[in-house]
């Protein structure tokens, strides 16, 4: 019993001793070593300043070109604006015909493809399998656990090779 | 624009965000906070006062210049932390230094060298007798520790002197729990065979 109190008082001793460590630092100027490597990010509204100064000081000929360009822009759209406005009930009516159209389109496509895959020999091959109604459960979850399964590892697979997301391994 | 006062009351993911945002009182902060455990936790892994230095300002560097990476979900003493480790075991393996020397490292041959490699106690009590005795004590833990396998070193000194959780340890090593509870469970093994004679004194 003795042999026992005196190891829990020893694994105490050695416990607090443990957190009473001191830390160590490093010698001076340490700080000023780590930040001289360090690569500052630039604040957002200094980005901006500098990106407008680095625009407006371009050579003229580029300015000239960019100034080319907003303008027939600007009067492109001049013209745009209002003749889109004037003719706002016949481009709706216009937009709805083509929508419908695509509409029908599609569900004609869909209809063309129902009929094929019903007619086909190969849906014939699966209505005359002998599956009894009593086993529709079964396999219908087997299926579904067989798709899970599936998706799990095709997770696992597009993971990272390490199959672990670890912040420092990747950022580093 | 925040000064380094208002910093000391922020949580880390706090001065990080002001950190990504370009304010650099936020990056000293951050140097300020974790200087010393960083460099400690190193110290006390390599053993080496240039090499751990050398480590601790590379783990800084790292860390400061990945700040964008840094995933918040994360404790950032967590990463921290695990850089560094990964720093010191990275080194360890590079060349393995076996035992502890207070006197200095044992590569040390000038006496600059076995003076800067020395261990040396900073954090001095009031009392002088009581100071001595805690000194020659902590000299002896830091002489079980130096006996530990790096592994274990790291775990039971993230544990004890920094006082981490068991699944931060976890994290910051990159171990399963498991490993890490059974590494410490074998660090105090090994910890009360080494300083069995204490309960003699």
């Amino acid at each position: 019993m003795d042999k026992y109190l005196e190891q829990d008082e020893l694994d105490r001793l050695i416990a607090r001793e443990l957190s009473r460590l001191p830390y160590y630092a490093p010698s001076r100027g340490f700080q000023g070593r780590v930040m001289a490597q360090v690569s500052l990010p630039e604040p957002r509204a200094l980005v901006v300043l500098q990106r407008t100064r680095a625009w407006v000081l371009q050579p003229r000929r580029a300015l000239a070109l960019a100034g080319a360009y907003v303008a027939c822009a600007a009067i492109a759209l001049g013209f745009a604006v209002p003749w889109v406005l004037q003719h706002v009930p016949s481009i709706s009516y216009g937009t709805g015909l083509m929508a419908a159209k695509v509409l029908g389109a599609a569900r004609e496509l869909g209809m063309a493809l129902a009929g094929w895959v019903l007619t086909s020999r190969s849906y014939e091959a699966v209505r005359s399998l002998p599956i009894l109604q009593e086993h529709l459960a079964g396999i219908t979850v087997l299926l579904t656990v067989a798709y899970a399964a599936a998706a799990v590892a095709l997770y696992r697979l597009l993971k990272s090779p390490r199959g672990k997301s670890v912040p420092v391994s990747s950022a580093l | 624009m925040p000064t380094a006062k208002d910093l000391a009351s922020l949580g880390d993911q706090q001065v990080v965000e002001l950190a990504r945002a370009g304010k650099e009182v936020a990056y000293r902060e951050l140097l300020h906070r974790y200087e010393r455990p960083v460099f400690s936790l190193i110290y006390r892994m390599v053993r080496d006062h240039a090499a751990a230095e050398d480590l601790a300002q590379e783990t800084f560097v790292k860390v400061l210049n990945a700040l964008d990476s840094y995933r918040p979900e994360y404790k950032f003493s967590s990463w921290i932390f695990k850089i560094a480790n990964n720093a010191a075991i990275d080194h360890l393996r590079r060349r393995e230094v076996r035992t502890l020397s207070l006197d200095g490292a044992p590569d040390a041959r000038t006496a600059d060298e076995i003076q800067a490699t020395a261990l040396q106690v900073t954090d001095h009590g009031p009392n002088p007798l009581a100071e001595v005795e805690s000194r020659e004590l902590g000299a002896t833990i830091e002489q079980a520790i130096a006996k530990l396998r790096p592994e274990y070193r790291a775990c039971i000194l993230l544990r004890h002197v920094e006082g981490r959780a068991y699944e931060e340890i976890a994290e910051s090593l990159d171990l399963p729990l498991g490993t890490v509870k059974t590494y410490i469970h074998r660090a105090r093994l090994e910890l009360r065979e080494s300083l069995a004679h204490l309960k003699d004194d």
